[in-house]
């Protein structure tokens, strides 16, 4: 069959399975910490100063410039190809609170865990 | 690259068009943007992408030998539909898959009417070949009547049994 | 029920067997996150805020007392004492290692039990009417078509790479108890008007979540015996046209509408046409051996059953309560199907702890042949249980914590884990509905509202059904607090109908008033108490309930978080 033809029914056109990525401005809100879930026990875990993770949040390593940052997300591209942890990500803090408290609600929640239901107890 | 069937590696004898060996008396597979050497006189075969329409895609491969379906990604299915509907419209040549599959896939598409699955070259060293070729012991039955592997069907099993 | 044979029991454990050696490869590094994602989904692993979660499969939500004791099991040794009944009769844990997940597969697959496809781009578990071979206007009992449609989807091998997730839902009865219509696909069980004959009605593209649409009717009366080959065709167009370029638009309901209803049928019954039906579909013996598991139990008529348990009720208001709210009748004289409330007052809608479940399970043994079934409104029935006995079944209830009377009233609420729990949640749902049935919490107060079909969903994905609710409730973000948005009139049924937004969101501690300014006008507003809420604002317009709002906007919220 001649190859016009196969070009005219369009079989060049593969699908892409993903666009490239552009990769977006590297600005991440300080102060932040980095925390994930762990891959065997699907705990949240928080990297530390140690270079470890911790499943106490007043363990966390904090980034309070954008070098730190950007090491933090090294860190975490690394743990997650080691097979330590998955959905790793930075999470931006209030300042001058500690225990860590994101900024956000939902990060809130990791860390105090359910608000509500048999395990609330163990959010206080 | 590797080419497993459901009795494990194969030979391939088929190379791409866009990357023939020195001497090579095989087969060649092109895509729609390529064309066979002159005086090509090997078995011929086709690149089809998954979303491609069966009747349209049936149609193209007349005077083909064989077929490899691409699968961009192996969470995009329609290359499995699209092997059933070519078997059925009369496709009686050689069908492969082509594409990052994985080695838990290799059943589904024997199953679908795949002759073979080429395994992806990035995707061979790091699942290891045992991987791939133990998937098809993983399963003794399945439940779908028509499907083109001959496992074991749990209905006619059922009344094998109660005859 | 149904009962495995050496088939289904093989397919099962191979596929344990295969998903230990799955989870092995990923803790190795062999399977990288990306690709062991799909294939833990297809069995039911997720990873939510806190934890891994597991979706465990309970076709068509029957279960047998001796599953029911393996789930409180599990539920202690594995998880943290509890489980989660859903709106698609599944159960979740919210706390599973990723490593013990093979062993609890094990330890359900002894039982005849899974959690496959229970999530992923795949055929999922197949819902059916909770009152299945109880209810007395069933033209036939769904569940032998759902355990058939189930074992067709169950790895298909086709169909494991969809556009996206496909749910089916089975009625045998007109009174729709399934929500066919918002599903990928419903069945309804009929009777061909002239022959007489069974078959189903078949509607396609009904769904929730981002874009709610009611399913439209493929085919009004297909033949019981082609159906699968039927089936086969719709998901063959499907997995082929379905859009794969946007998640949010990849379902059916999108392909559906954006074909167009009858391009989109011409398609499908061009491929029915053109495929092999008798290869696919599986004969009259083997739909009446799935049937014969479905049987209805050997119950004698009990004439006096009813009198005794009026006397009985006339002197305990509490139970008198009860059989009120939470008996549903049976085509038995006699009997009754009894609801096992899960929204008691304090706790999460749809929660059961492990002692609860043991509880349950013991008197399923007492009263109810042993079965109980999980309803896609999160709460659990006693199917066969002799009116007579009742008293002595909510006696055994109460200590249990499972004997709220609020069955089908406003503080039955459906609610999603929402953002206590879930990684996709955009708002917390289940202290809004705790608030909620605090605030009508009374009984009598609660008997003269009625049913009003409230559901709260923590975000677009719409789990908790809010669109069908008659009062909906859907949890949303604005200015980094949590923010719910209100809709009426959702129907479920067969005259399915989505709700209407009725106005700008409201903050969290909002949310309890402005329920309470809804139910005030409906009250008000109500020709008698048979117009049911969303009767009235079918009735009136959405426009009429707005003053609801008007009282809670504009006021400071603070965070809660």
């Amino acid at each position: 069959m001649p190859n016009s033809a196969l070009r005219q029914l369009g079989f060049c056109r593969f699908l892409l399975g993903k666009a490239s990525s552009v990769s977006k401005p590297n600005t991440i809100t300080l102060p932040a910490i980095l925390l994930a879930n762990d891959l065997r026990s699907g705990a949240v875990v928080f990297r530390t100063e140690a270079g470890v993770w911790s499943r106490d949040a007043g363990q966390a390593q904090v980034a309070a410039t954008q070098d730190a940052a950007d090491r933090l997300k090294g860190e975490a591209l690394a743990a997650m190809k080691r097979n330590e942890v998955v959905d790793a990500y930075l999470v931006d803090i209030a300042e001058g609170v500690w225990p860590p408290r994101p900024n956000h609600f939902r990060e809130r929640r990791k860390i105090t865990g359910p608000s509500a239901g048999p395990v609330a107890i163990l959010a206080e | 690259m590797p080419l497993l069937d459901a009795t494990g590696l194969i030979a391939d004898d088929f190379r791409d068009a866009t990357s023939v060996p020195e001497g090579w008396t095989g087969g060649l597979f092109l895509d729609g943007n390529g064309s066979f050497p002159n005086g090509f006189s090997g078995r011929r075969g086709l690149v089809l992408p998954g979303e491609a329409k069966a009747e349209e895609a049936f149609a193209a491969a007349r005077g083909f030998d064989a077929i490899a379906i691409t699968f961009p990604v192996f969470s995009d299915g329609r290359g499995f539909t699209l092997a059933q509907r070519l078997r059925r419209l009369g496709w009686a040549g050689h069908l492969r898959t082509r594409g990052p599959l994985l080695p838990d896939q290799l059943v589904m598409a024997l199953a679908c009417g795949f002759d073979a699955v080429e395994i992806a070259p990035e995707l061979a060293d790091r699942h290891g070949l045992e991987s791939w070729l133990a998937a098809p012991r993983l399963q003794r039955h399945r439940y779908q009547r028509n499907q083109a592997d001959g496992l074991g069907v749990a209905l006619a099993q059922r009344l094998e049994r109660q005859s | 029920m149904y009962r495995y044979d050496e088939f289904d029991a093989a397919i099962v454990a191979d596929r344990v067997a295969q998903f230990r050696a799955q989870v092995e490869r990923r803790l190795s590094g062999q399977l990288t996150e990306e690709e062991f994602k799909p294939l833990r989904l297809q069995n039911g692993v997720y990873l939510q805020l806190h934890a891994y979660m597991l979706r465990i499969a309970i076709p068509y939500g029957t279960l047998s007392s001796r599953q029911l004791r393996r789930l409180a099991e599990i539920a202690e040794r594995y998880d943290r004492g509890y489980g989660h009944f859903t709106t698609r009769q599944n159960l979740q844990f919210n706390w599973p290692s990723l490593v013990d997940v093979p062993e609890i597969l094990e330890k359900l697959a002894e039982v005849e039990m899974h959690c496959i496809q229970t999530s992923g781009n795949c055929i999922r578990n197949v819902t059916a009417d909770h009152f299945a071979g109880v209810a007395g206007d069933e033209v036939e009992d769904p569940r032998p078509t759902a355990e058939l449609v189930r074992q067709w989807s169950t790895f298909h091998p086709e169909f494991a790479f969809l556009p996206r997730k496909f749910k089916i839902a089975v009625t045998g009865s007109p009174q729709d108890r399934a929500a066919t219509m918002v599903h990928d696909i419903g069945l309804v069980i009929r009777r061909h008007p002239d022959s007489g004959e069974i078959g189903y009605r078949i509607s396609v593209g009904g769904g929730l979540g981002r874009t709610p649409m009611i399913g439209r009717v493929i085919r009004d009366f297909l033949p019981k015996q082609k159906l699968l080959a039927y089936l086969e065709a719709v998901l063959r167009v499907y997995n082929a046209e379905g859009r794969r370029d946007n998640k949010y638009k990849a379902r059916i309901k999108i392909l559906v509408h954006e074909t167009g209803l009858e391009e989109f049928r011409a398609l499908v019954e061009a491929e029915y046409a053109g495929l092999d039906g008798p290869s696919v579909d599986v004969g009259d013996r083997e739909r009446a051996r799935i049937a014969a598991y479905f049987a209805p139990p050997a119950l004698e008529a009990r004439p006096q059953a009813q009198a005794v348990l009026d006397r009985v009720a006339a002197r305990d208001a509490d139970l008198a309560a009860f059989v009120a709210n939470n008996l549903f009748p049976h085509r038995v004289e006699g009997h009754a199907a009894v609801t096992i409330s899960l929204k008691p007052m304090g706790a999460p809608p749809g929660d059961a702890t492990a002692d609860q479940m043991r509880a349950l399970a013991d008197l399923a043994d007492g009263f109810s042949l042993g079965e109980i079934r999980v309803s896609h409104e999160q709460n659990l029935i006693l199917p066969h249980v002799a009116l007579d006995e009742v008293p002595a079944l909510h006696a055994a209830l109460g200590p249990a914590g499972l004997a709220t009377a609020n069955a089908g009233l406003i503080t039955d609420i459906i609610a999603c884990p929402g953002l206590d729990y879930c990684a996709l949640a955009t708002a917390r749902s289940i202290p809004i509905a705790q608030a909620i049935a605090e605030r009508f919490a009374d009984p009598a107060r609660q008997a003269l509202i009625g049913s009003v079909g409230l559901k709260i969903s923590g975000c677009i994905n719409a789990c908790g059904h809010h669109h069908v609710g008659g009062i909906g409730i859907l949890g949303l973000e604005k200015n980094g607090i949590e923010n719910y948005q209100i809709t009426l009139g959702g129907d479920p049924g067969l005259d399915a109908s989505i709700g209407e937004r009725l106005g700008p969101g409201v903050a969290a501690q909002q949310v309890p008033d402005v329920v309470e300014a809804l139910i005030a006008l409906y009250l008000a507003e109500r020709q008698s108490s048979a117009e049911g809420f969303t009767d009235v604002v079918r009735r009136r317009g959405v426009a009429f309930f707005k003053p609801a709002l008007t009282q809670a906007q504009g006021e400071p919220s603070d965070a809660a978080a």
